[in-house]
């Protein structure tokens, strides 16, 4: 049976420290977009970062770390047994990874 | 003349089986032996087309043929009578269909002449089915009072008014929603409404909505902005789906949906930070964001300051304006200083807001009878008020996002009576039950002109 597919985001560092404003290069986000399709994630550009999803066996041996589920939660249905560690070739580029959580219809 | 659309069953052979025969039971496994002898039908079928009947298709069980009504009488000697579909007729809303049928105990026989008789066992016309699918219009539903797109939230917001009176409905303005998903609804179609929906990236099938919301949602945007370029953004991921609706280019961007977050004593958690930044590019790119301010919820995005906050105001039947005990209002946290909501549009009362009669797919989750739903909230209000944004924008395309939200502001109709779902009271002036009040297209247009 296909494993689910886990939503997460990543920004990026700032193109100049402090900057908030000036989108991410697309240069940059294509270098670590080919690094993550490699590793089987898909991924699709935010103006500030990646937007992914891959399965929890590729999360998990992407970040070394355990992906938990809590069926409890249906809008944030995972989270991390302890700190992602980001493989070091992208470490550099990446200022924080999240997973996505889905909001509610109002 | 009408025209007839015939099924014509070939006699069959002696050592062939006849549908109509008392002791015929079709299953899959016998079907083949109940087909028509192929010469015979062939043979059936030219005689007919020599008559003058249209010969459509040579079935492998029946022939198709097209025939006016006079023919069928004359050939077969019977009498025609209109017949209605009682059930069809029943569901308000539906234009009556009728179709020709055979009177009851009329004669029925093949002419002599040609031989017909051997070639022909039985004809029957074919009746319309009866579409089980969405009605046109809303149905009007009496257990309860209840609002019905698109005239009753276009005159309760004061839009119908900029319509007829300035000819302003918002044309050339680009709105984008991102939603569940958007059906092309018969109703739209009806309405003649400027209507596309595309896929995130991450998803497909934009046109499908299992849900029903953002089919139904998009109904009280084109209630106060009926010549709008409408664009449906399908999301999984929320912050893609928003960027995608951000690459559209759109004027003014509409999200009925947030995060319970803006809570007192919390700051923005990190996974919120992507969806902020998006957010906050597109006000700087001069698109106008609305989002809705919750329903009891502490809405993020909706306590955004840059973008316009939408809450709820209930309207009665006797014309009693107040502030939606279902609707959110609260003095955000993570931004100090910032009380939502901005305005209001219309939204209905606990404990369900079951309001608005709203277009949805039959089957979703949200219908209730026939593609046709009723709901409302704050995701009700916020594609009203953005639709009123689009009227303005087309009367001033000069305006950019503060300009319009002010103008909405300060021409809102002030609420002064009911408590929202927070529990907070509407009184003269701003308030946190409604901010400044329900937002109103006349008032709005008559001050940017």
């Amino acid at each position: 049976m296909p494993q689910k597919s886990i939503m997460f985001d990543l920004i990026f560092i700032p193109e100049s420290a402090g900057d908030t404003v000036t989108p991410i290069k697309s240069e940059r986000l294509v270098r670590v977009q080919r690094f993550l399709a490699s590793k089987g994630i898909t991924c699709h550009p935010l103006s500030y970062g990646l937007a992914c999803e891959g399965s929890q066996g590729q999360l998990e041996s992407l970040l070394d770390v355990k992906l938990i589920q809590n069926t409890m939660a249906p809008n944030s249905p995972w989270h991390f047994e302890s700190k992602p560690i980001l493989p070091k070739s992208i470490q550099s580029e990446i200022q924080q990874l999240t997973l996505t959580a889905l909001p509610e219809l109002f | 003349m009408p025209m007839l659309s015939v099924e014509v069953f070939v006699t069959p052979n002696e050592n062939e089986r006849s549908i109509f025969a008392e002791d015929a039971i079709a299953t899959p496994e016998n079907v083949d032996s109940y087909k028509a002898n192929k010469e015979k039908a062939i043979e059936t079928a030219r005689r007919l087309n020599l008559r003058g009947f249209q010969i459509d298709n040579i079935g492998e069980f029946s022939i198709s043929v097209t025939c006016e009504a006079g023919m069928f009488t004359e050939f077969f000697g019977t009498d025609l009578e209109e017949c209605r579909d009682d059930v069809q007729n029943a569901q308000e809303g539906t234009p009556p269909t009728s179709y020709l049928a055979p009177a009851k105990n009329a004669e029925w026989q093949p002419p002599e002449d040609g031989g017909f008789s051997e070639f022909i066992e039985r004809a029957y016309i074919q009746r319309p089915p009866i579409l089980f699918n969405e009605r046109v219009i809303p149905p009007f539903w009496n257990d309860k009072f209840r609002l019905r797109v698109p005239g009753d939230v276009a005159l309760l917001m004061n839009a119908s008014k900029v319509h007829d009176d300035y000819g302003v409905a918002g044309q050339a303005i680009t709105v984008a929603m991102v939603d569940s998903g958007f059906m092309h609804h018969p109703y739209f179609e009806k309405m003649g409404y400027n209507f596309i929906a595309i896929p995130a990236p991450d998803t497909t099938r934009p046109y499908d909505d299992p849900v029903g919301h953002g089919t139904g949602e998009c109904a009280n945007l084109f209630a106060t902005a009926p010549e709008i370029n409408f664009i449906g953004v399908k999301y999984r991921n929320p912050t893609l789906g928003f960027r995608t609706g951000v690459d559209m280019n759109p004027h003014i961007m509409t999200n009925s949906w947030g995060y319970s977050v803006d809570k007192p004593n919390t700051s923005m958690p990190n996974f919120l930070r992507p969806l902020y930044l998006e957010v906050m590019r597109a006000v700087n790119l001069g698109i106008t964001v609305c989002f809705s301010a919750g329903n009891g919820h502490f809405a993020f995005p909706g306590s955004m300051p840059e973008v316009i906050s939408v809450g709820g105001v209930f309207v009665d039947e006797d014309l009693t304006y107040q502030a939606s005990n279902y609707a959110s209002g609260f003095a955000s946290t993570w931004f100090p200083g910032r009380n939502v909501p901005d305005v209001c549009g219309l939204v209905g009362q606990k404990p369900r807001a079951d309001y608005i009669v709203l277009p949805v797919p039959e089957g979703s989750q949200l219908n209730r009878q026939a593609g046709w739903g009723a709901f409302s909230g704050t995701s009700a209000a916020c594609p009203m008020v953005a639709g009123l944004c689009a009227l303005m924008l087309e009367a001033n395309p000069n305006l950019g996002p503060k300009d319009i939200k002010n103008f909405l502001k300060y021409t809102a109709r002030d609420i002064t009576q009911g408590v929202n779902a927070m529990g907070k009271h509407a009184a003269p002036g701003p308030d946190l039950a409604t901010g400044f009040g329900l937002a109103d297209g006349a008032r709005a247009i008559d001050a940017i002109l």
